[in-house]
C-alpha cells in the first residue's frame, strides 16, 4: 500500500505485523516497528517475551510465520538466494558466541569473506587482522577459541560479523553468557561500534549500556511490543504497568 | 592339542591370507567411508525423496546379515551386466554393506555439532553446502574417527565371509591348514593372533585420537 | 595450506584403492580351464606341505586341461559357495568330490561320472561297535550341511543328525567323543582314519533298501553344453591313455573299480 511504502522509504528496516509460532505455541503475536540507518535500538523484556526470536527472524535464522520484513527498501522473500544475500548485509552476534572452534581467531574472522564474498585469502586475512586489532585481540590472532575467555570469544564473534561489512548488526544477549568481570570488554567494543555509526539492534539486560548507547528502547512482553521510547522515557517514565514491574525487578545502573 | 610349530611352519601361507584380508579391508574401508559420507549427507540434506531412499537403504542393509549382503551384491552384479572378479566384487560388496553403518556414524557426528555453529555460518551468508564444508564437517572429523575405527575392526572380521565367494582370506587359509594337518585349532589360533595384530594398532590409534579431541 | 594438502592425499588414496581393485581383477583368462574347489577334503582336494592345492580332483583336472590344450586355473573357496560362484561365472567348472544327485542336476550340468564312491561311517570302536548302519539308531552322527552324507545319514532310523558347516568340526567332535560317528564319503573317511588310527570306517553301500553308492561329476553351468562336450571328451582321453588309473592308484592304493565312460 502506498502509505506503507512511504513509511519504509529511507528506513533500513521495517517490520510489519510479524508473527512467529513454534508448532502451536505463538511466540511473536504481531510486532511492527521500523528502524532508520544508524539508529541504535535496544530490545528488552522478560524471558519468553519473544525478543530473541524477533531478532532471529530478521535475518531469517527463524523464518517468520506471518508478516512482512522490508530491508533496505526491499521486501524479503523466502527464496534461498535472497535470504543468503540478506544475511550478507546483516551481522549477528549470539549469546553462545558460536565461534568456530576448529579455526584460529584470524581464520574465524576471515572465513566469511573468503567463502561467501570470494575475497582472496591474503586480503581477507589482512582485513581480519585490522578487525581483531579493533576489538583488542591482535595478540590472539593465532589462538583457537578453546584457549580464550568468553569475553575474548565474543569479541572474535563481533569481528567475524563485521568482516562482512554488514549494514545492520544484531546482538542477541551478547553478554548473558560472559563472566561479570569480563562483560565490559564486549560492551566497550559495542559502544565504540555505535559511536562509529553502526546500525544495531541489541537484545540485552544491560541497562547501563542501553542508557549510554540506545536511541530507542523497545519493551516486549509475551510476544508483543508493550512500550517504546527513548531510554530516559522508558526507564524513568514508563507508561505501562508491565514495563514498570519489569524495571522494578532489574537494577538500574 | 595346540602346537606352535604348526603355526610357524605355515606362517607364509597364513600371512598370504592375512595380506588378502588386510588389503581387502583397507580398500573396502576407503570406499565404504566415502560412500557412507555421501549417503549420510544425502540422507540428512537431500530432501524428502532422496532422504527416504537413503533411509531405506540404511535400514535394510543394517538389518541384514553381512554374509547375505555380500552374496546378494556379488551375485546380483553379474545379472546387471557387471561381472567383477573376486577382489573388486568383494570390495564392492563389503563397501555397500558398511557404507550404511558409516552413514549413521556421520549422521550422529553432524547432529552432535551444536546448532549454533550452523546458525553462525548461515548468519554470515553461507549456503548449507558451504556451512557443511567449512564449519560442520571439519568439526565432525575428530568425532567420527573413533567409531570409524570400530567399523574397521568389524570390517576386518567380516572379510572372513569372502571365503563364500571363493577368496582365500586369512581364516580360509587357516582352515586349509587345519584340514591338511588334522590339527584344526592351532592354525585358527594362529589366525586369531594375526587378526589381533591387524586390529590393535587401529584401535590404539583411535583411542589416542579420542584423547586428542578433549 | 593444510586443507588442500589433505584433499590431495584423499584423492590419491581413492585412486590407489581403485587401481588396486581393478588390477587385482585383471587376470589373463584366455587359454585356461577355470574351475573351483574347496581344498579341505583329502584325498580329493587338499593342501600339500607347501599349502598348494593337490589331490585326486586337482590332478585329474590338470590332466583334463592338458587334453583340452589349456592350463588349469584353480580358485579355492568354501564348499557352500562353489555352485553359486559357478553360476556367477567366477569360474566355469567345479570339481569337488561332488555327488551327482537329481536335485543338483536341476541347477547344474554334470560331466560323465568320474568317480564312484561308497558312503563311509567313521566311528571309534572303543566307544561303539558299528557293523551296520542300523547300529546307529539312538546315536548321534555328524555330517556336513549340503552333502549327500547329510541326506544319507537321515535315512537311518532313530538316528540324531548334527549338521556342521564343515566336516572338520564334525571330526573334531568325534575325536572329543561328543558324537558317535561321522558320515561322509568313504575315501575321505579312510584318509582321515589313516591319520587317526583309533578310528575305523565302515564301508556302506546301502541303508535299508536305499542304495548309497554315489558317483561324482564335474559341475558346469546348465547352458554350457559345449564345455561339457569338451570336458567329457578330455576325461575319456585321460582314461584311455592310462593317466586316470595311475592317479587312482596314487591316491586310493588300488586299481580303479570303475572307469568313466
Amino acid at each position: 500500500m502506498a502509505g506503507d511504502m512511504m513509511m519504509s522509504q529511507g528506513k533500513l528496516l521495517a517490520i510489519d505485523d510479524l508473527h512467529k509460532s513454534f508448532g502451536s505455541l505463538e511466540v511473536i503475536k504481531g510486532v511492527s516497528f521500523d528502524m532508520d540507518f544508524k539508529e541504535r535500538l535496544v530490545l528488552m523484556g522478560p524471558s519468553g517475551s519473544g525478543k530473541s526470536t524477533l531478532v532471529r527472524c530478521i535475518n531469517w535464522i527463524e523464518p517468520p510465520s506471518a508478516g512482512r520484513i522490508t530491508f533496505d527498501g526491499k521486501v524479503v522473500e523466502a527464496g534461498k538466494s535472497d535470504i543468503r544475500r540478506l544475511r550478507e548485509e546483516i551481522g549477528m552476534v549470539f549469546q553462545q558466541f558460536n565461534v568456530f572452534p576448529h579455526l584460529t581467531a584470524l581464520q574465524n574472522v576471515a572465513l566469511g569473506p573468503i567463502v561467501v564474498k570470494k575475497t582472496a585469502r591474503k586480503a581477507a586475512e589482512t582485513e581480519a587482522m585490522e578487525l581483531l586489532a579493533k576489538v583488542g585481540l591482535s595478540h590472539r590472532a593465532d589462538h583457537k577459541p578453546g584457549q580464550m575467555s568468553g569475553g575474548e570469544q565474543q569479541r572474535v564473534a563481533i569481528a567475524r560479523a563485521l568482516a562482512m561489512h554488514p549494514k545492520l548488526m544484531l546482538f542477541d544477549e551478547p553478554t548473558s553468557s560472559i563472566d561479570v568481570e569480563l562483560i565490559h570488554e564486549v560492551l566497550d567494543v559495542m559502544v565504540r561500534l555505535a559511536d562509529e555509526g553502526m546500525t544495531m539492534i541489541v537484545v540485552t539486560h544491560e541497562m547501563g549500556f542501553a542508557k549510554e548507547v540506545a536511541d530507542r528502547v523497545i519493551f516486549m512482553d509475551e510476544g508483543l511490543v508493550i512500550e517504546t521510547g527513548s531510554p530516559s522515557e522508558v526507564f524513568e517514565h514508563p507508561q505501562q504497568e508491565r514495563t514498570q514491574s519489569f524495571l522494578s525487578k532489574v537494577h538500574l545502573a | 592339542m595346540f602346537k606352535w610349530s604348526i603355526i610357524f611352519e605355515n606362517l607364509p601361507f597364513l600371512l598370504a591370507g592375512a595380506w588378502t584380508t588386510l588389503s581387502l579391508t583397507v580398500v573396502s574401508m576407503i570406499f565404504a567411508t566415502l560412500a557412507g559420507l555421501l549417503v549420510g549427507l544425502l540422507n540428512m540434506f537431500g530432501g524428502k525423496v532422496i532422504g527416504a531412499i537413503t533411509r531405506v537403504y540404511i535400514e535394510v542393509v543394517r538389518g541384514t546379515p553381512a554374509l547375505l549382503l555380500i552374496l546378494i551384491v556379488y551375485y546380483a552384479l553379474p545379472r546387471a551386466g557387471l561381472n567383477l572378479s573376486q577382489f573388486p566384487a568383494a570390495a564392492v560388496s563389503l563397501a555397500v554393506c558398511y557404507a550404511a553403518y558409516i552413514a549413521e556414524v556421520f549422521r550422529a557426528a553432524v547432529e552432535s555439532i551444536p546448532k549454533g555453529q550452523s546458525e553462525a555460518a548461515f548468519s554470515l551468508g553461507m549456503s548449507r553446502a558451504q556451512a557443511l564444508r567449512h564449519v560442520i564437517l571439519p568439526q565432525t572429523f575428530r568425532r567420527v574417527l573413533p567409531p570409524l575405527a570400530n567399523e574397521f575392526a568389524a570390517l576386518i572380521k567380516d572379510t572372513s565371509l569372502v571365503a563364500f565367494i571363493s577368496m582365500q582370506d586369512l581364516l580360509f587359509n587357516a582352515k586349509i591348514i587345519g584340514a591338511r594337518t588334522y590339527n584344526i585349532m592351532s592354525p585358527y589360533i594362529g589366525a586369531a593372533i594375526i587378526y589381533l595384530i591387524m586390529t590393535t594398532p587401529v584401535m590404539q590409534w583411535s583411542r589416542y585420537l579420542e584423547k586428542k579431541v578433549e | 595450506m593444510k586443507k588442500t594438502a589433505f584433499a590431495r592425499i584423499v584423492v590419491l588414496v581413492v585412486v590407489a584403492a581403485m587401481m588396486v581393485t581393478v588390477l587385482a581383477g585383471c587376470k589373463a583368462k584366455t587359454g585356461t580351464l577355470n574351475w573351483g574347489t574347496d581344498p579341505t577334503y583329502a584325498p580329493f582336494e587338499y593342501a600339500d606341505a607347501n599349502n598348494k592345492p593337490t589331490g585326486f580332483d586337482v590332478e585329474l583336472m590338470e590332466a583334463i586341461a592338458v587334453k583340452m590344450g589349456k592350463t588349469s586355473n584353480l580358485t579355492s573357496g568354501a564348499f557352500d559357495g562353489l555352485l553359486l560362484a559357478l553360476q556367477g561365472k567366477k569360474f566355469d567348472a567345479v570339481c569337488a568330490a561332488m555327488t551327482i544327485t537329481p536335485d543338483r542336476e536341476k541347477e547344474v550340468l554334470f560331466s560323465i561320472p568320474y568317480y564312484r564312491a561308497d558312503m563311509g561311517i567313521m566311528y571309534n570302536p572303543a566307544k561303539n561297535n558299528i557293523t551296520k548302519p542300523e547300529d546307529l539308531a539312538g546315536k548321534t552322527v555328524g555330517v556336513q550341511t549340503g552333502t549327500t552324507g547329510e541326506i544319507d545319514a537321515k535315512l537311518i532310523a532313530g538316528v540324531k543328525v548334527n549338521s556342521y558347516p564343515d566336516i572338520q568340526l564334525a571330526t573334531l567332535d568325534l575325536e572329543n567323543g561328543k558324537i558317535d560317528a561321522v558320515v561322509n564319503d568313504y575315501p575321505v573317511c579312510t584318509t582321515y582314519a589313516s591319520a587317526h588310527t583309533e578310528l575305523k570306517v565302515l564301508d556302506t553301500t546301502s541303508i535299508g533298501s536305499q542304495d548309497l553308492t554315489q558317483v561324482y561329476g564335474i559341475a558346469m553351468r546348465t547352458d554350457d553344453t559345449q564345455l561339457k562336450t569338451d570336458i567329457d571328451a578330455a576325461l575319456l582321453k585321460v582314461v584311455a591313455d592310462g593317466t586316470y588309473a595311475t592317479l587312482y592308484r596314487k591316491y586310493f592304493f588300488a586299481d580303479p573299480p570303475y572307469l568313466p565312460k
